[in-house]
């Protein structure tokens, strides 16, 4: 559920990353901390096991300016992947306003790819949030042998209907477009809201052209997670 | 349902007072000047004064006093410094005071307020309108300490910086222990659903127990009454066809004493049969009560021989006896044990070929409870043995063998007859003294049926 403040003129949403255990969603927090410019990235933080999974979710605070005196900000959250975490999923999930599904690109990782897809359709459903809830799928991994072609990620994006990219987190390629895509699909739907337009009113085209200004390119070595 | 990781926190809830307190404390100490911490809504939540004689001597002046907390109140709700700091100066004693943000991941959680200080190159105050003295105020006014903005700006920042980290850990904290919460609130939720389920289907189950006992009674009244409407009737066909035989109505040829004495023969195992009917169907209902007497059990055992002999003769079986001498008398309801050892005898006379042996043999026997305390290891009770060279039961068939109504073999009913209710109702009756019915088979090599029960009733109970 978007919240709008209007003395602070500030629009927040919650965006969750999504998808099975060790598809990339930590490592996709990361390589957005590492590229993004000072003054647009809070702090990481995450809620984990001593191995490094995550116990709980990570939360990544941002915000960027959509014109002089107004702000997005999202608080940007990961979900555990294992499936004994279900009930953390749910809750994870309650009021999110976008969600990023990250799928493990290998093809041997395609029934826990299904299994996690359906755990979300499930919790979206058991959350009560719209059916059509802004949604990107990420095809990370892609650096790896024996993965999905990207004519076959096409594929997959028409028959549900949604918009698919192909990344790899661990260096940043295709993170940052992510993010632009479902922030895009996200801004699409509020920026037409009766109450955002009322209270902030009209944003013209061009509100998304700098929010990726001084964006560090991806490098190397950013050290993946899950 | 909003979970609770998306509550934004307020300052109180991410850093504990005494720490912030501690923070003044060390501030005040190494910079020395006054530092002042506000939450969100305003409230002082942390302070330390660095000249607190210099509040001491303007509070006592009504006016300087209410002038300096208009003062305090206004810098304090100052939309301009949101995100920025800001400087603000204080006429009355020409001090300076910078309030800051307090901002944890973009939140704004307060502000702090660090003075009053001298800035460089400021000029005093003017004490105007307050009947305070310059020369009372005005040196504890230059024991204040002096600072340029930029050396203020970097001392404040680590103390901004060291609020921001101790939010971090609390905000972690926070998180981890909401999460906590939500996941047992999911869990209670999810047991509530389930008990929900679990006990709308108790209820149906309940629902059909009771149904079923109704229909239990409704077969046990059903069975009675047509056993006692068929009886009736019976009794007449059985009567005149002795009333035939006897030559009551005139002599009958060779043909028609063969088919009298046939209507005579099925009358009477209709009759049986029926009477049968009607003691399960009281067993059923609870309603078996015995008549306990004293009496022998060789006398039982004689009278059950004597009305199966002659099914024995016709079958071709041979029947004998083996009782132990000197049986002691035993209290029971000899009609109900006669009937127990007469539904054995016949079925094993029914189910063993031409040429084959039916034995009965009693003995004493130690039974845990019953009769005698089971722990002097004299015999309390009696053990009834029906050993026949028949046809025998495989093991798998004898758990049900005592149910109401069952055949081993479906066929055996119409090669043999009987409804199977013989060994059910025998069941009932040596359960009905306290005894135990048991039978030990193997197929083609006979069985071995025996019950125990108790020399003494125990009537204490009753």
């Amino acid at each position: 559920m978007v919240e709008l403040n209007t003395d602070r003129r500030e629009i927040t949403a919650k965006v969750v990353y999504y998808g099975a255990a060790m598809s990339g969603k930590t490592t996709n927090l990361r390589a957005l901390r590492h590229m993004a410019p000072p003054g647009t990235k809070g702090r990481l933080l995450s809620l984990e096991t001593h191995d490094d999974r995550t116990l709980f979710f990570d939360l990544l605070p941002m915000r960027f300016h959509i014109d002089k005196n107004t702000a997005l900000k999202l608080r940007i959250f990961t979900v555990p992947g294992q499936p004994f975490h279900r009930s953390t999923r749910k809750i994870v999930l309650r009021q999110a306003d976008a969600i990023v599904f990250v799928a493990d690109s290998q093809l041997q990782q395609t029934e826990a790819n299904k299994d996690a897809f359906n755990d979300l359709r499930e919790n979206i459903e058991a959350n009560q949030l719209p059916a059509d809830i802004p949604l990107v799928v990420q095809f990370n991994k892609q650096d790896l042998p024996n993965v999905r072609s990207s004519s076959d990620i096409d594929a997959f994006g028409h028959r549900v209907a949604t918009p698919t990219l192909p990344a790899i987190a661990i260096d940043g390629s295709g993170v940052r477009e992510t993010l632009e895509a479902i922030i895009g699909s996200l801004w699409s739907r509020l920026s037409v809201e009766p109450d955002v337009i009322a209270h902030f009113g009209r944003f013209g085209p061009q509100t998304m052209a700098h929010f990726f200004d001084g964006w560090h390119q991806p490098t190397k070595n950013i050290g993946a997670n899950g | 349902m909003k979970s609770s990781i998306d509550h934004v926190p307020v300052l109180t809830e991410l850093v504990e007072q005494s720490l912030l307190m501690e923070l003044c404390d060390e501030f005040v100490k190494v910079h020395q000047v006054g530092i002042r911490i506000f939450d969100l809504d305003g409230v002082q939540r942390a302070h330390r004064d660095y000249c607190p004689a210099l509040w001491d001597a303007l509070f006592e002046d009504p006016q300087a006093s209410e002038d300096i907390h208009r003062f305090i109140n206004r810098i304090k709700t100052d939309p301009q410094c949101r995100i920025e700091s800001v400087t603000h100066h204080e006429i009355l004693t020409g001090t300076t005071f910078v309030v800051y943000p307090l901002v944890y991941e973009f939140e704004h959680l307060g502000r702090l307020i660090i003075g009053p200080f001298l800035g460089e190159k400021q000029a005093p105050g003017l004490l105007k309108g307050t009947k305070l003295s310059q020369d009372a105020i005005g040196p504890l006014v230059t024991q204040l300490a002096t600072f340029s903005l930029d050396s203020l700006n970097a001392q404040v920042g680590m103390v901004l910086k060291s609020i921001e980290i101790a939010c971090h850990a609390g905000y972690r904290v926070f998180l981890t222990s909401n999460i906590h919460l939500d996941a047992m609130a999911e869990v209670n939720a999810q047991l509530a659903s389930a008990n929900q389920a679990l006990e709308t289907r108790n209820a149906a189950l309940a629902a059909s127990v009771n149904r079923l006992r109704e229909l239990d009674e409704l077969k046990s009244r059903f069975l009675a009454t047509v056993s006692h409407e068929l009886r009736t009737p019976l009794t007449s066909v059985i009567g005149y066809s002795d009333m035939l035989l006897e030559g009551l109505a005139g002599q009958l040829n060779h043909e028609q004493i063969d088919y009298v004495q046939t209507i005579r023969e099925r009358g009477d195992n209709l009759l049986e049969l029926i009477g049968k009917l009607l003691d399960i169907s009281v067993i059923q209902r609870g309603g078996a009560s015995l008549n306990l007497e004293f009496g022998s059990a060789e006398e039982v055992v004689e009278d059950a021989l004597a009305s199966v002999r002659p099914q024995a003769f016709k079958g071709e079986v041979e029947l004998s006896t083996h009782l132990e001498p000197a049986l002691p008398d035993i209290q029971i309801d000899d009609q109900k044990i006669r009937q127990v050892l007469i539904n054995l005898l016949g079925n094993a006379i029914k189910f063993t070929d031409p040429g084959g042996h039916v034995r009965v043999q009693v003995k004493r026997c130690i039974l845990p409870s019953g009769g005698g305390d089971g722990t002097d290891h004299t015999a309390n009770g009696l053990r009834f043995l029906v050993e026949d060279s028949g046809l025998g039961i495989c093991p798998s068939n004898q758990k049900r063998l005592f149910d109401a109504f069952y055949q081993v073999d479906n066929s055996a009913t119409r090669k043999y007859g009987g409804a199977g209710l013989g060994l059910s109702i025998a069941k009932n009756f040596v359960e009905a003294h306290g005894g135990r019915i048991d039978v030990s088979s193997k197929l083609g090599e006979g069985a071995v049926f025996s019950f125990t029960i108790p020399l003494h009733q125990d009537l204490g109970d009753e």
